[in-house]
């Protein structure tokens, strides 16, 4: 399709319409944040409502360049970042491993299909404890159960994924004399992609649920850390800058994989 | 010159629930650049006769004979759908076999920049298929196929996922290219008058387990493109003997 710029006016109408929609609501977003913030710093500022239990807007932004003042905010940025950053490599990429080996081997699969089930059925938090004794308190502990958190639901997720590819492509595979690994990276992982894409995304908000989780059992640092103990010393202004600092991150770090979906969805033309 | 013989091919499938037999003594005997179609009532056992010459399958009985002077790459295999990858373009589809096969070198590529300017596909290498119409798509499947440079052609319902239209211009387009190429095919078809319009020699099957009923030889060449023959009286006869013979 060429574009020109001889457009009936009803097109150009139309194209208006979009324009406006968008920018519509765009407009209502910013104004439900903004207006959002205002009230809560408004009524806080009145007396209103008691900023010891619900803070206030004006109280956060304090709280944080307090932290930042005496330099631990950086730490319990890092801390929490390193850990969810490195859950969720592990967790992805061994997961993904495992949904291949499982593919691979047939009997294998039919073998731990109903551990995984119940696995993935069991509330990873009551192994809390457990993982606790086993590795030891601190980043350890913390990045197991994050891993555990997601690990299982990407190995049934991309193994689903990779058993739903067309018998047929299969067939023209072997008609081409190929193997059993050939298959597999020909056709089966990339076939897989838009799974794959799924699967970064869940996991990108997962991480933050096993660490920040992880952080509430066990920690020194953290922002997990500076909630709970924001909450054991009744200090709800940091317990609300944590949790705001922990929105941003978690929000950057979807950009990311958004971003990322982006670029393969070009390359693979889906 | 015979380039393919089934001497007494029988085959039987297993499962949990019983032995099933497709095949009861089928033998054939396939010339050089022959066209044979092979018809029968649905579920007869056609695609196991590809399967079979293929090499996917093995025969329970009998033997197949190919005669194999110098090439490996002895037969292509065409599907129904077109099974183009979407997320590779075109020229990376049609390179696909080479790839698995550890053939692709300066020679194939140069072989397949020949074919896909001589087939008019040339400046959609790189797009993506689904860019592409879908009589498009077969041809870019057939070049697929034809890359690897196969003596015999196994056509597996090649037609029938494309609307009526498009199915009777591919047909007469892959025709013109497999006459062109000297490539032996094989085309399993539920379709009489496709069969009739490309094909040497149609065989038509029993239903299962499939023995061969006749052998019907045709002989239209002085038509030149299938969808002529499709309007010959002899061809309309002969729709209406072979389907008295599926009935």
């Amino acid at each position: 399709m060429k574009k020109s710029n001889n457009h009936s006016k009803e097109y150009n109408n139309y194209i208006k319409k979009e324009k406006f929609k968008k920018i519509t609501i765009l407009v209502i977003q910013i104004l439900i944040l903004v207006g959002f913030i205002g009230a809560w710093e408004l009524l806080a500022m009145t007396g209103a409502i008691d900023t010891f239990i619900t803070s206030s807007p004006s109280k956060i932004i304090e709280t944080i360049g307090n932290i930042a003042s005496t330099g631990e905010l950086w730490l319990h940025i890092s801390t929490t970042l390193y850990e969810s950053i490195l859950a969720f490599v592990i967790a992805t990429g061994l997961g993904t491993m495992l949904a291949i080996i499982l593919w691979w081997n047939k009997t294998l699969q039919k073998i731990t299909e109903p551990f995984l089930v119940v696995l993935n059925s069991l509330p990873k938090i009551a192994l809390g404890p457990m993982i606790i004794i086993w590795v030891g308190i601190g980043t350890k502990s913390i990045v197991m159960m994050a891993v555990l958190i997601m690990i299982i639901i990407t190995t049934i997720t991309m193994l689903n994924a990779y058993q739903n590819c067309e018998n047929s492509k299969i067939l023209l595979l072997r008609s081409y004399g190929a193997n059993k690994f050939q298959v597999l990276t020909k056709l089966i992982i990339p076939n897989a992609t838009c799974d794959f894409i799924g699967v970064l995304k869940v996991n990108v908000g997962l991480t933050w649920v096993g660490t920040i989780m992880g952080e509430y059992l066990n920690s020194r640092a953290g922002l997990g850390y500076l909630i709970v103990y924001g909450s054991q010393v009744f200090n709800l202004n940091l317990v609300m800058a944590s949790t705001v600092i922990l929105c941003f991150l978690a929000a950057i770090m979807y950009f990311i994989v958004a971003w990322f979906e982006k670029i393969m969805k070009k390359k693979y033309n889906q | 010159m015979s380039i393919l013989k089934l001497n007494n091919v029988s085959l039987t499938y297993f499962s949990k629930n019983g032995e099933t037999k497709a095949l009861d003594n089928i033998s054939l005997d396939i010339k050089e650049k022959e066209f044979v179609s092979i018809v029968g009532p649905s579920g007869c056992g056609k695609t196991t006769i590809l399967s079979l010459i293929s090499g996917l399958l093995k025969p329970t009985d009998g033997n197949i004979e190919i005669n194999n002077n110098s090439s490996e790459n002895m037969i292509g295999y065409m599907f129904q759908k077109d099974e183009l990858f979407e997320w590779r373009t075109i020229l990376d589809n049609i390179y696909l076999g080479l790839e698995i096969q550890k053939k692709l070198n300066n020679d194939s590529k140069e072989y397949v920049e020949g074919l896909l300017k001589k087939y008019g596909l040339w400046d959609f290498r790189n797009s993506h298929p689904s860019q592409i119409s879908g009589g498009m798509r077969q041809r870019a499947a057939l070049i697929r196929t034809l890359a690897l440079q196969p003596k015999i052609l196994l056509l597996d319902e090649a037609f029938s996922a494309l609307d009526y239209q498009t199915r009777l211009n591919v047909c007469d387009d892959v025709y013109k290219i497999l006459k062109e190429e000297g490539i032996t095919s094989i085309l399993v078809t539920h379709d009489i008058s496709e069969a009739i319009s490309m094909s040497d020699r149609i065989i038509v099957l029993t239903k299962r387990p499939a023995t061969i009923k006749t052998i019907h030889n045709i002989n239209l060449s002085h038509i030149d493109t299938p969808l002529k023959r499709r309007e010959s009286n002899e061809s309309k006869e002969l729709f209406n003997t072979i389907w008295e013979e599926l009935q």
